[in-house]
């Protein structure tokens, strides 16, 4: 069930009246029963994954435990301990495996055994990606490394961690949630407040206007520029580069912000996935507020022990490029995602290199205008190196990403430009224009954030004020989104990884 | 919770819901394609709640029955009170539910029903299914005539909310869509649409080769309904197929409808029989080189059934009285100020321009 669905429409208040209505001591019961619904609407068999990886690192999470309380030497302990993240990872990341990267990985060989003249003919797995794996297999496996970390106790109610592991808001598309932010809102569920769901109701038209009035629409432009790549000049080349980076991140910001709603409106706080990514003066800012819970993770899960930055700058480099490397390979299986991840890993250990430059060029501590234009510089440069890298994830393969990028630096003349025209872009002005307005108000809720200000809170406390931003919210979406006749609920870019 | 926080809490969400649905409504109205300017052949269903007085005749059908009679010519030529109640592409069940609508309203002698729609067995074109059901009153027959006229990926939620069908029109928006929101003027007269323009008929198209001459279960079971809501009303049903020189009416089609109508005692006329009687020349007689009459030609046909009523269905006379004169002599005036305006367009630019769509105000 997508949230831009019909269904989602009739879904979600048949589960907040009830969710309200039933004692709060088996509420969780009832959101893991809508929570299976929500995900087997999609695919009822693949259910049967999540069961599995919530049954593995249940039990795993209950192994730690009791290992830690037994009374033996604490190095035996340790690598019983161990051993169980090691079966738990190994089992999860198996499944996710077998899914995501068994046809990329025999690909891969087969290229391999061809530098070699060695030919292999490998056999092609048919099945379908099942939504979400990605995401809640990292939910799961970041609960059994809390446990092993001592940082949460394991969870002994099996229904309520299936909960957590399926909690249907941040299912597909995450936010990957940690046990200790979720685990204990499922434990203690909120009671009714208005604050709460018109706050989440807030959130929720604002996910949608990101994703259908600006992630879609955009979207039209891009696709259309992209699959016509060879028919493309410099200018729409650019132009569709520059708005599939606004695409992906009002797609999956949409997404975020909907799930986070969603939550809110059942009393429960998810964590902010996106905080204002392309105004950040640098690649290393854009990573610390873009996909936020994935990026924590990484660093959490894999950074910190690989070794972080406690074991040398070579090594320290290193541990950057294989968490971005990973990323990459995360977001799809497929070398172009590799190669996205690891553009922005080199990116950060340039920018870590060059600091001491930057430092002696630039004066420290700048005031007014010139710490404004450093930061706006810093931010363009930004946006400019992590757009390069989006070509490379939106374009069909290697070879297309090269050509759009070579397109990009060698036909930006004046008649190229004159050449552009609403059919080369397949979106007219009118539209063109509203998706420039959508773009403005986007940065300036940006903009607010970054000072600290939540435009929601802003129509809070007044129920007319609330009632005119969600009328203007519905019916924005409802007019200006892309959807209805001749538009199929377009799924959010992001459940395929 | 606490009694007073439940009733205000239910209050808010009451009010809000409220709200929501009546600016729903509202942009539904604005949003709905209009009809008055430019493309005049949707949105005729309406025009039918405007009429004041009963009628005698309904005419049911597509757009072979309201471009090929006219009721004012069935007036001026026999004093018959007359209605069409067609559409583009209407389809039977959906000329059965206008029936079924029109009896709340009024019980005519007569109904004319047009069987060229028995081709049809399923439903076919959404822009047509809204030409006609959009604006045709709510009751339980709209609903039904939209549950049994939706096409694949049509939904009955954005017939009740049209807003949810045509927001993407944010951007052909005129002032026009404000301007007709609840007005509404129509562009027919008595279901009458006038086409001065003339296309001759140069050349007659190869007929498809009929792979299955039968009329499907679903379109005899509507006219079987239509015949039984007329038998039970008390209303004489005349079929007809009306004149065209295509899409082609085939012969087995007319021998199906022949049958049907000796089985049940119904009089069935088809008019490309009685051509020549009429007098239709389709180099002059038509605006679309063969599919449909214009006013000449709708002056015959309607002058030749006229004679043919007033002789066989004993339908009265309602010239001279007084608020019957009054009515029908306003449509009189007004299928004539159409038809002087459609010659001055055609003659200043050679097509009619107040068909055109609409420029931006």
């Amino acid at each position: 069930m997508l949230f831009n669905s019909r269904e989602f429409l009739i879904f979600f208040p048949i589960v907040v009246l009830l969710y309200f209505v039933i004692p709060k001591k088996i509420r969780y019961l009832w959101l893991l029963a809508a929570s299976y619904y929500f995900y087997m609407c999609w695919n009822a068999r693949y259910a049967l994954l999540i069961l599995t990886s919530t049954g593995v690192t249940y039990l795993s999470g209950l192994l730690i435990d009791r290992i830690r309380s037994s009374e033996t030497e604490d190095h035996t302990r340790y690598r019983r301990m161990k051993w169980v993240v090691a079966v738990s990872f190994l089992l999860n990341l198996s499944i996710l495996f077998f899914f995501k990267y068994f046809n990329f990985t025999c690909d891969l060989v087969v290229s391999v055994l061809g530098l070699f003249s060695i030919s292999f003919t490998p056999p092609v797995l048919d099945v379908l990606l099942p939504v979400g794996i990605s995401f809640y297999t990292f939910q799961a496996l970041s609960y059994t490394m809390d446990v092993y970390r001592g940082d949460i106790g394991a969870e002994k109610n099996f229904f309520r961690y299936a909960l957590f592991v399926s909690f249907f808001p941040q299912l597909v598309a995450g936010p990957i949630e940690r046990s200790s932010n979720l685990l204990k809102q499922l434990a203690k569920p909120a009671s009714f407040k208005l604050k709460h769901a018109g706050e989440g109701l807030l959130l929720m038209v604002w996910g949608f206007f990101l994703k259908l009035v600006i992630a879609d629409r955009a979207g039209i432009l891009v696709d259309h520029v992209y699959n016509r790549l060879a028919e493309q000049n410099g200018w729409a080349l650019l132009l569709a580069s520059v708005l599939f980076a606004f695409q992906i991140y009002c797609d999956f910001s949409g997404y975020s912000v909907i799930a986070m709603g969603t939550a809110k409106v059942l009393g429960i706080d998810l964590m902010e996935n996106f905080r204002a990514p392309y105004l950040a003066d640098s690649v290393s800012s854009f990573w610390r507020n873009w996909h936020i819970s994935l990026t924590s993770w990484f660093k959490d899960y894999l950074y910190i022990p690989l070794g972080g930055s406690r074991k040398g700058t070579c090594r320290k480099y290193c541990n950057k490029l294989i968490v971005f490397l990973v990323s990459g390979l995360w977001h799809g299986a497929d070398m172009s995602f590799v190669i996205w991840g690891g553009l922005n890993g080199i990116y950060q250990i340039l920018e870590e290199m060059l600091k001491p430059l930057k430092d002696k060029l630039l004066r420290p501590n700048p005031t007014g205008i010139s710490k404004i234009l450093r930061r706006v510089l810093g931010a363009l440069i930004t946006f400019v190196l992590v757009d390069l890298t989006w070509i490379f994830f939106r374009a069909p393969d290697m070879t297309g990403a090269v050509q759009v990028i070579r397109t990009i630096f060698s036909d930006l003349s004046f008649s190229a430009l004159s050449a552009v025209s609403a059919s080369s872009l397949g979106l007219d002005s009118t539209n063109i224009l509203l998706l420039l307005f959508s773009l403005l108000l986007l940065g300036a809720a940006d903009i607010m954030k970054l000072m600290g200000i939540r435009v929601r809170d802003l129509f809070m406390d007044c129920y007319w004020k609330w009632l005119a931003a969600m009328l203007i919210g519905i019916f924005a979406v409802l007019v200006f989104g892309v959807w209805g006749s001749g538009y199929d609920a377009s799924n959010f870019i992001y459940f395929q990884f | 919770m606490e009694r007073h926080k439940i009733i205000r809490y239910v209050g808010y969400a009451v009010l809000s819901v409220l709200i929501f649905f009546v600016l729903l409504y509202l942009a539904g109205k604005i949003f709905t394609p209009k009809y008055e300017t430019g493309v005049r052949e949707g949105g005729m269903t309406q025009d039918y709640y405007l009429e004041e007085l009963p009628h005698d005749l309904i005419f049911l059908g597509d757009c072979e029955v309201y471009e090929n009679f006219s009721p004012v010519i069935l007036w001026q030529e026999a004093g018959i009170t007359s209605y069409i109640r067609g559409n583009s592409q209407q389809l039977i069940w959906q000329s059965y539910y206008l029936l079924k609508e029109t009896l709340e309203y009024e019980t005519p002698r007569v109904v004319i029903l047009n069987v060229h729609s028995m081709r049809f067995n399923a439903p076919q074109n959404e822009a047509y299914n809204r030409m006609m059901l959009d604006t045709m009153k709510w009751s339980s027959y709209k609903a039904a005539a939209v549950k049994t006229s939706m096409t694949e990926g049509e939904s009955f939620l954005s017939y009740v909310f049209p807003l949810l069908r045509y927001h993407d029109r944010w951007n052909e928006l005129t002032f026009s869509d404000v301007r007709y929101m609840f007005d509404h003027e129509p562009s027919t007269v008595a279901g009458y649409l006038v086409h001065m323009d003339v296309s001759p008929m140069t050349r007659l198209p190869k007929a498809p080769i009929l792979t299955d001459p039968d009329f499907g279960a679903t379109a005899w079971q509507y006219l079987d309904l239509i015949r039984e809501t007329c038998e039970e009303e008390g209303v004489q049903l005349i079929l007809i197929k009306s004149s065209s020189i295509w899409p082609t009416w085939y012969e087995e089609w007319d021998q199906q409808i022949t049958d049907y109508a000796a089985e049940y005692g119904l009089t069935y006329i088809n008019f490309i029989d009685h051509e020549e009687e009429l007098g239709i020349d389709w180099t002059t007689d038509t605006y679309d080189g063969g599919l449909h009459l214009n006013l000449y030609g709708a002056e015959k046909a309607s002058a030749w059934l006229a004679a043919y009523l007033s002789e066989e269905c004993d339908l009265p006379d309602h010239r001279g009285e007084a608020a019957f004169e009054a009515d029908w002599n306003a449509k009189i005036r007004k299928q004539e100020s159409i038809k002087a305006l459609q010659l001055e367009e055609l003659e200043t630019y050679g097509y009619l321009k107040s068909w055109m769509p609409e420029e931006d105000e």
